[in-house]
């Protein structure tokens, strides 16, 4: 965080609903070119990138996004985001060695396809509101821990820790 | 019959009317309104706010009667859709009333308000039966020889944190 009452954030307008990721989750970012299929059976995993020899399996958050929301756009996701392991939890860890990504050893980074118009904002942390207090527990734990209410437009917090494993994607 | 008699008769037929205590019927405000094309009642005091318009953002992984959130004052609001809830098919509606909830941020969608009644205790019963809609219900107020449901919020709140739990 940039300070006590402000956060820089990667901010993704999907019209009136919009995602906002901690900038602290994500040090780089790439222009998504050549990107490799891969198999793994999870709808959100099936790609990889080369960055400096370097491979770097894909997980598909605008798709995912595209999904749990219902959203119809041709916005594309060009931009990837680099995530070191180092910024993942265990849990999250273990869950990609178990399932989608059995190779995961031979990475150290993952990477997030995000909407190509995302932007960086500061925000006010006052501006974040935590989820109505039957819903909260549900939408945390699938990784959206706050919400970001605007006039014209609803906005999530992700938590790409918990979004990764707390959306499955099987097929 | 003597005059006496009938003399008796009236003052002891005053007397009684004397005795008999005149109890003060007590009066309670219900807010009533429509849901697809039934009325429906809460106690005024359990409504904080009528909203004539106001946008409804999608929110996932909740049960389909939960329509989003609306947005007040930057404060995010669940809305629910009892007509879903009652009869799995959702309303065009475009106002929202905003609950007292004190532990939490609630609205119902509907699709209009009627009016605030006044109704004597007299007309404020509980229900009989016990289908599966009337869970819901706290009771019923007699508007105009019309029986409208008071919708018992208490019991509504509780199914959203069971499916919630559930899903």
């Amino acid at each position: 965080m940039s300070g006590h009452d402000s956060v820089h954030v990667l901010y993704s307008d999907y019209g009136a609903t919009h995602f906002l990721i901690n900038r602290d989750q994500c040090p780089a970012s790439v222009y998504a070119e050549e990107v490799i299929p891969m198999e793994t059976g999870h709808r959100f995993f099936n790609e990889k990138l080369i960055v400096n020899n370097e491979t770097v399996p894909l997980f598909n958050l605008h798709n995912l996004l595209l999904k749990l929301f219902r959203f119809k756009t041709d916005v594309k996701s060009q931009l990837v985001i680099l995530t070191p392991f180092t910024l993942l939890s265990e849990e999250t860890l273990s869950y990609l060695k178990e399932g989608p990504l059995p190779e995961l050893e031979n990475c150290r980074r993952i990477g997030v396809r995000v909407s190509s118009e995302t932007i960086i904002k500061q925000i006010s942390l006052d501006e974040l509101k935590p989820h109505s207090r039957r819903l909260r527990s549900r939408l945390k734990k699938s990784g959206f821990p706050a919400v970001h209410p605007m006039e014209g437009s609803m906005g999530y917090l992700i938590d790409l820790d918990r979004i990764i494993a707390g959306n499955k994607g099987k097929r | 019959m003597e005059n006496d008699e009938i003399l008796n008769q009236i003052e002891s037929g005053k007397s009684e009317e004397h005795d008999v205590e005149v109890k003060e019927e007590s009066f309670y405000r219900y807010l009533v309104f429509w849901i697809g094309d039934q009325k429906f009642a809460l106690p005024a005091e359990d409504v904080q706010e009528i909203l004539t318009y106001n946008e409804i953002y999608f929110v996932p992984f909740v049960p389909p009667y939960i329509r989003g959130y609306a947005n007040r004052h930057g404060q995010p609001y669940t809305v629910f859709d009892l007509l879903m809830l009652f009869e799995n098919n959702g309303i065009e509606g475009s106002h929202l009333l905003i609950l007292k909830v004190p532990d939490d941020q609630i609205a119902l969608l509907i699709s209009d308000v009627d009016e605030i009644v006044k109704v004597p205790d007299s007309k404020i019963y509980s229900l009989t039966s016990h289908d599966e809609t009337s869970q819901y219900f706290s009771g019923a107020i007699n508007v105009e020889e019309t029986e409208i449901f008071i919708l018992g919020v208490a019991k509504i709140l509780e199914r959203l944190e069971l499916d919630i739990e559930r899903s």
